[in-house]
């Protein structure tokens, strides 16, 4: 198999595409097909595997921000107190480095463990499951920190010194999707 | 009276690539007859979603084959279409016959 023939495969495994359709997209894009067709092939059979299990079983989304919510808040008193005790330490503002590696790094785990769980409970439907999970997450976050981003985007236009601020917010959804997805797979 | 299939115009054309494939019909030749017949590319997704609102309907049926490495892999699943997807086909063609005929706007269309 080719080195680009190894990248769809590796997309088409971890993404909601079905077994049989992705060797079969495979099979026809080893036969020289360009990689324009491969990518229509690819999100139409991204969608049909997103589309097809919510058609099926409606409940499914519902379950997924349910099991994920649960998992959220176990973790949560599970690892509670001390993340209280380690949010204390070091000393000093609340944007300090070191503050901010060890927010992330339980933001992450967070998303780890959840995915873990998600992935087991679902496992046939895995994908879907997360995919859904991430779509509520990123719309609680976007709901609570909405004010903080606009206010964010808007200072950005003039001002650049906030842009960095916006590109480490941007990073962090893409880490916490990232963490979700590696943990399930 | 019992519950009829109808079938829509691409479900048709899946069922038609299906019965002329026989024994070999797993989505790669099926996509290609499609293609072939038809002059226009349908996507894998697409083939799929019709196939398996075909098996819901229970006018095909799917068995798992062997896995091949140029597949990455993964296992082929033929589809063979049931005495009632026959049924259904036979039963669209009488259909269309039908009303097409008499139409004198379309006399000499058909090949």
């Amino acid at each position: 198999m080719k080195q680009g023939h190894r990248t769809a495969n590796w997309l088409l495994e971890r993404l909601a595409v079905d077994a049989a359709v992705a060797g079969d997209i495979l099979e026809e894009y080893e036969r020289r097909r360009s990689r324009i067709w491969f990518a229509k092939q690819f999100m139409v059979a991204v969608c049909a595997g997103v589309w097809n299990p919510v058609r099926d079983d409606k409940l499914i989304v519902l379950r997924a921000m349910f099991i994920g919510w649960g998992a959220v808040s176990a973790w949560s008193l599970l690892i509670g107190y001390p993340w209280q005790l380690l949010r204390s330490w070091p000393p000093g503002p609340s944007l300090a480095p070191a503050k901010v590696f060890l927010n992330l790094l339980f933001l992450l785990a967070t998303n780890a463990a959840v995915a873990w769980v998600l992935a087991r409970i679902e496992h046939t439907r895995r994908a879907i499951t997360l995919l859904a999970f991430l779509i509520f997450q990123s719309a609680c976050y976007v709901y609570a920190s909405y004010e903080e981003g606009r206010r964010l985007v808007m200072d950005s236009i003039d001002q650049p010194r906030f842009r960095p601020y916006l590109r480490f917010m941007w990073a962090n959804s893409l880490r916490w999707s990232w963490a979700l997805w590696s943990a399930a797979y | 009276m019992p519950k009829q299939s109808y079938l829509g115009e691409f479900e048709l054309v899946v069922m038609l690539a299906v019965i002329r494939l026989g024994e070999g019909a797993y989505g790669v030749p099926v996509y290609r007859e499609i293609e072939e017949q038809t002059g226009r590319g349908a996507a894998f997704g697409t083939v799929y979603a019709t196939l398996d609102r075909l098996e819901r309907k229970g006018l095909v049926r799917s068995d798992l084959g062997d896995p091949t490495p140029e597949r990455g892999g993964r296992a082929k699943r033929y589809f063979r279409a049931t005495a009632k997807g026959l049924r259904a086909v036979r039963q669209a063609r009488q259909v269309l016959t039908k009303l097409w005929r008499g139409l004198s706007e379309l006399e000499g269309e058909i090949a």
